[in-house]
């Protein structure tokens, strides 16, 4: 069965790419979101099997959508995606009940390796 | 690299939105170097530039928004000064970053010198840290690996031998990381995190700092004991993205342990390094402090004291109100009338004011309780869930500052005592994961905190044996007044002391730390059902609610929120015992202070004095007081250094005839007398 993902970027540039390398490889993209707030709204509505999740967002940040959403929801599978630096971000967000992480810049290989091992 | 050009439009109009908010927040952070709402902007914007410049391949563009932003970094941890020199040093990058923009939107290749200003960046970077924040990909040769540990102690292998005894078995595991992965260090962090969760770490190498800090090769070994088989061990580990290799071997002494001398030389060393290493580990945890808000809200930082003084100012204003609207009332200037009332009004308005301006949401407090609790259940090994409500209650600042001690302290209770552990709860028919439940609401001028467990509730059996042996007498309580007792000093219910709780100064010391407050605690519990406890407080710290009392030909006032009742005093009711004076009070004898005494003031012989009874902690005390005056509310103005002996006040305030009282520390009073006795 197809995958559903939620995207979650503060940069619409960064959606479509990811979007476009979800879906070149099988997955479906649910929905999108560019802040905390919505990322959490739009988990409720759309209950995806998968998110990624960018930790820096105005708003709310990833890591406090991140609990959140585990909050609502223990079973959520969530991948944060992070840029070089932000190795302590990285940690709480693991502490958080992140799955995995994917660094930016995007490598179109291992993103769909980090999204075929977290959704096994 | 992926083909990009469809994404360009859309990169060139957020790449603009981004250095134009850069430019703006950077020119504003020169005026409020302090400001950590205006860095994290900054820091938000030039993370997104250099991802996307990265993603598309633009790597001289990334390359010089990496080294901007590790100044940044910098200002966020308060590493670097912000001062005028580096700041034209970030414009001219936003002015070169700017020019790569234009070249690339025209079709150009990005290839500008960026080389000395990369080098200026670094400069700064280099002068205020050793450590450099952002860690760029560490070239690693391709080593095998193996199993071999070199830093094991006694101790180590002490633990293990019992754990083997147990259900437990040890393993030796030895993870190789991807040499390409970023962030190796968050690798290493996932897949301990992971193994944790079914079994215990007990040995690490390098050091658990170290591999939190990143430094290591490309591998990382530990000894784990769990009650899983290697293959479901390993099955775990390989679930986490770019790990590349793990080796897995059940624990043996003799295999797994370098030479001795080896070992010594290599532990001397590493032991050195781990110390350079931790103050690194400390300030890279400070800089995680800095508080992120959204960016629309537009606030300046105030010192808080400057708040008080402003507080201080505005009462006084009320004071020379009143006595100029004294004078008008006595001269019949009533032309002065309608101005005074004007003045009234407004001098209220900016009383409210500055007081809003000292209060803080109680969110304030409840940010670091929901990780706390989460590493409380796992070091008990129970499962609790923080459920929070009401984070946008308002209390004044000092109240805000002071309540999260008692609170942590109320939380660890419940999450030792209270909740029971996940078995129990399965089987008494609870849900697995036990709720601790913290609320704020306000109700009238005060504030209303609740914490609750659904947890075992206490067991007023339990209780009183407890307080028997410790002498503490029980004959003829109530239920609901056992439970009390667990505020009684010197009463711990727990049978066992824990690391956690249960040193048994805990609950007197919370009940004390609220009564500083002006605030009162109480606990309502079912046994099997859970514990609530209620706390409440002022609103704010520098209003109260006063009773104003005259002895001796002095005007005092009493805090109201520790008065339990006031009655009419006659010399017969003071009963003589050895100690002093005692007076019949609700069944019970309660020890006597005579202010006069207490304060060395002049006996007056006032013909109806009155006593008040005042609670401090558990403990009932009469005051004997000339006089009541009246019931007012009143501005607490602390007494500065000069008088800071005069431990018998709380402060001081300003009457409306501009004369002033001294507000007593009943605390301090009644204890004085119990010492001086002894």
């Amino acid at each position: 069965m197809t995958k559903r993902v939620l995207i979650v970027d503060d940069a619409a540039f960064m959606r479509i790419k990811l979007k476009d390398i979800l879906e070149k490889n099988g997955y479906e993209v649910a929905a999108e979101a560019q802040n905390g707030i919505e990322a959490v709204e739009k988990y409720k509505e759309t209950k995806p099997d998968l998110v990624t999740m960018d930790i820096t967002m105005p708003e709310k940040d990833g890591v406090e959508a991140l609990k959140e959403i585990k909050a609502m929801d223990p079973k959520a599978v969530v991948l944060m995606c992070s840029a070089m630096g932000q190795q302590s971000m990285v940690m709480d967000a693991i502490r958080a009940g992140a799955i995995d992480f994917i660094v930016k810049p995007f490598d179109t290989e291992r993103v769909i390796k980090a999204l075929d091992k977290a959704s096994q | 690299m992926d083909d990009n050009s469809a994404y360009r439009d859309l990169f060139f109009e957020e790449t603009d939105s981004n250095l134009e908010i850069l430019n703006e927040e950077v020119l504003r952070l020169e005026q409020n170097p302090e400001d950590t709402e205006i860095i994290d902007s900054i820091f938000r914007s030039a993370h997104t530039l250099k991802g996307m410049a990265a993603t598309m391949g633009y790597n001289t563009m990334a390359k010089l928004t990496h080294s901007v932003e590790n100044v940044f970094e910098l200002f966020k941890s308060k590493k670097a000064k912000v001062d005028t020199e580096t700041i034209s040093l970030v414009f001219d990058c936003l002015d070169t970053l700017t020019d790569i923009v234009e070249a690339l939107r025209a079709g150009e290749s990005d290839e500008l010198d960026i080389s000395s200003l990369v080098l200026r960046l670094e400069n700064v970077a280099n002068q205020n840290a050793q450590v450099s924040p952002v860690k760029t990909k560490v070239e690693t040769e391709n080593k095998g690996i193996d199993l071999v540990l070199s830093n094991l102690e006694e101790s180590d292998l002490t633990v293990i031998e019992q754990a083997e005894q147990t259900d437990y078995k040890a393993y030796v595991i030895t993870v190789k990381v991807d040499n390409e992965s970023f962030m190796k260090a968050a690798r290493a962090f996932l897949v301990m995190n992971k193994l944790e969760q079914e079994g215990d770490i007990i040995y690490t190498e390098p050091s658990a700092d170290k591999i939190e800090e990143g430094d290591f090769e490309d591998y990382f070994k530990m000894i784990l004991l769990s009650k899983l088989k290697q293959s479901e061990i390993k099955d775990n580990i390989l679930e986490t993205s770019e790990i590349e290799e793990v080796l897995i071997a059940d624990f043996d002494k003799t295999q797994s342990i370098k030479s001795t001398e080896e070992m010594l030389v290599e532990s001397t060393a590493a032991n050195e390094n781990s110390k350079v290493k931790e103050n690194g580990t400390n300030q890279v945890a400070a800089k995680k402090e800095t508080p992120k808000k959204s960016i629309s809200k537009q606030t300046i930082r105030v010192d808080l004291t400057r708040l008080d003084q402003f507080m201080n100012l505005v009462s006084e204003l009320v004071i020379h109100r009143t006595r100029l609207e004294d004078l008008s009332e006595k001269e019949k200037l009533l032309e002065l009338s309608e101005p005074l009332t004007e003045v009234g009004r407004i001098t209220t308005e900016l009383q409210e004011l500055v007081l809003q301006l000292r209060m803080q949401p109680f969110n304030v407090v409840l940010q670091r309780f929901p990780r706390m609790l989460r590493d409380l259940a796992n070091e008990l090994g129970k499962e609790i869930q923080l459920v929070t409500e009401g984070e946008d209650t308002e209390l004044d600042r000092t109240v805000i500052s002071e309540i999260g001690e008692p609170l942590i302290h109320l939380l660890r209770n419940s999450a030792d005592h209270g909740i029971e552990m996940p078995e129990e709860r399965e089987r008494i028919g609870k849900p697995k994961v036990g709720t601790v439940k913290l609320a704020a609401y306000p109700e009238g001028n005060r504030v209303v905190v609740t914490l609750s467990d659904d947890g075992k509730g206490l067991n007023p059996e339990y209780i009183r044996a407890s307080a028997e042996k410790k002498g503490i007498s029980t004959a003829g309580l109530s239920d609901e007044e056992i439970q009390q007792l667990i505020f009684h000093p010197g009463f711990s219910t727990a049978a066992k002391v824990t690391g956690i709780s249960g040193r048994g100064v805990g609950m007197d010391a919370v009940k004390e730390k609220i009564s500083s407050l002006n605030g009162t605690i109480e606990t309502v519990s079912e046994v099997g059902k859970g514990t609530t406890f209620k706390i409440i407080l002022p609103l704010t710290l520098s209003i109260i609610q006063a009773l104003l009392v005259r002895t001796g030909g002095e005007t005092f006032a009493l805090p109201q929120a520790i008065i339990d009742k006031v009655n009419r005093f006659d010399e017969e009711d003071a009963i003589q015992v050895h100690q002093g004076e005692v007076y019949r009070y609700k069944d019970t004898t309660i020890p006597i202070t005579r202010l006069t005494d207490a304060l060395d003031l002049e006996d007056s012989n006032y013909g109806s004095p009155h006593i008040i009874i005042v609670s401090i902690g558990d403990e009932k005390h009469g005051l004997v007081v000339d006089e009541l005056v009246q019931q007012k509310e009143i501005v607490i103005k602390k007494l500065g250094k000069e008088l800071g002996e005069m431990n018998h006040f709380l402060g001081a305030t300003i009457m409306g005839d501009g004369s002033i009282s001294l507000i007593l520390d009943l605390t301090s009073i009644c204890k004085g007398r119990k010492e001086a006795k002894q």
